[in-house]
């Protein structure tokens, strides 16, 4: 066991347009941090949302204190990668979660995360909605075999080790997420591939908690061409580069 | 090495394993016609078609987690009535 009481997390919550699901997200955060005894901060990176997010954002600053709410906002879209190297800089914590603010990836799988790193003593934990007790909710059977596909075609060229390399829950020391972001080039959800790859190529250890990936409650969420058409490019090139 | 290169090295390596095999068997057999020579079209048939059952058999049992948006949704009820409570305004 490596657990101790100077552990901090900070929990990146990127977010664009989720002015519904933020005060829910930030909620249950709270909830199952609180129940765990966790030291955390949850740090938002508002892309200047329309809808005003930003606003929902301050008022719950206000609730919860500018101790455990830190905002983090940014003129406008930008990207997730830069997010992420973005809301890191400001992060106070050892450890850093990040996770989707749409209610997709739920705070209750937080303290399992943490529990393995420490049991194991991992440099990252990633959610797996492909094995053990894992799965998702609203999706029909052309977007399941679709996703299995782009898995199975994923674990025959990559070799990856992790069966989940497009999930973006996940818990990283925070000194690895910063070399991690600082060696990757792409953007979307490739960017997630390649964060998994290369911290297989620096030989970092990494762990699976099984996830319930529940589809957006609210909002659209979508699979089009494009999106398989971007993520066919991102595998041949970390096929070819990796 | 890339995992390219890992791959292009299997394939040679499968190719020569080949080449060597038709050499060693004879040529006027049944045995060469509808096994070593096409072997490479074997392989392709073969691995397609366990790809397929893989990739099916994980499809059909992909878990549907009905309990999971089921518990989301009573907590997102939970968590407006409290937040209501503590003074949000904008819910």
């Amino acid at each position: 066991m490596t657990s101790n009481a100077n552990d901090k997390y900070s929990i990146l919550l990127p977010t664009y347009n989720e002015k519904e699901n933020l005060p829910i997200i930030v909620w249950l955060i709270t909830k199952y941090m609180d129940e765990g005894k966790y030291n955390y901060e949850i740090i938002i990176i508002d892309d200047g949302s329309p809808d005003g997010t930003l606003d929902v954002a301050k008022e719950l600053q206000e609730i919860y204190g500018a101790s455990k709410i830190v905002l983090k906002p940014r003129a406008s879209k930008l990207g997730l990668g830069t997010a992420y190297i973005h809301g890191m800089k400001h992060a106070t914590g050892n450890f850093v979660i990040i996770m989707d603010a749409d209610l997709s990836h739920h705070p209750k799988f937080i303290p399992k995360f943490i529990t393995l790193q420490q049991e194991k003593n991992l440099d990252i934990v990633t959610g797996t909605r492909y094995s053990g007790n894992g799965g998702v909710y609203g999706w029909d059977f052309y977007r399941k075999l679709v996703s299995r596909g782009a898995n199975f075609l994923t674990q025959i060229l990559l070799w990856p080790g992790v069966s989940d390399l497009t999930g973006s829950f996940r818990l990283y020391r925070k000194d690895v997420l910063e070399k991690l972001v600082s060696n990757c080039v792409s953007k979307g959800y490739v960017f997630q591939m390649e964060m998994v790859i290369r911290a297989r190529q620096f030989n970092y250890t990494i762990g699976e908690v099984p996830i319930s990936f529940v589809d957006r409650v609210y909002g659209q969420s979508k699979l089009g061409g494009s999106e398989i058409v971007q993520f066919a490019k991102g595998l041949l090139y970390l096929f070819a580069t990796t | 090495m890339t995992q390219l290169a890992k791959f292009l090295s299997l394939g040679i390596l499968a190719v020569m394993v080949w080449i060597k095999l038709m050499g060693i068997t004879d040529p006027d057999t049944l045995l060469y016609k509808c096994v070593v020579f096409p072997l490479p079209f074997w392989g392709v048939v073969v691995f397609g078609a366990i790809s397929a059952a893989i990739v099916l058999y994980r499809t059909f049992t992909f878990n549907d987690c009905p309990d999971a948006a089921k518990e989301l949704l009573e907590q997102i009820d939970e968590a407006r009535k409290d937040l209501r409570k503590r003074g949000m305004k904008s819910l």
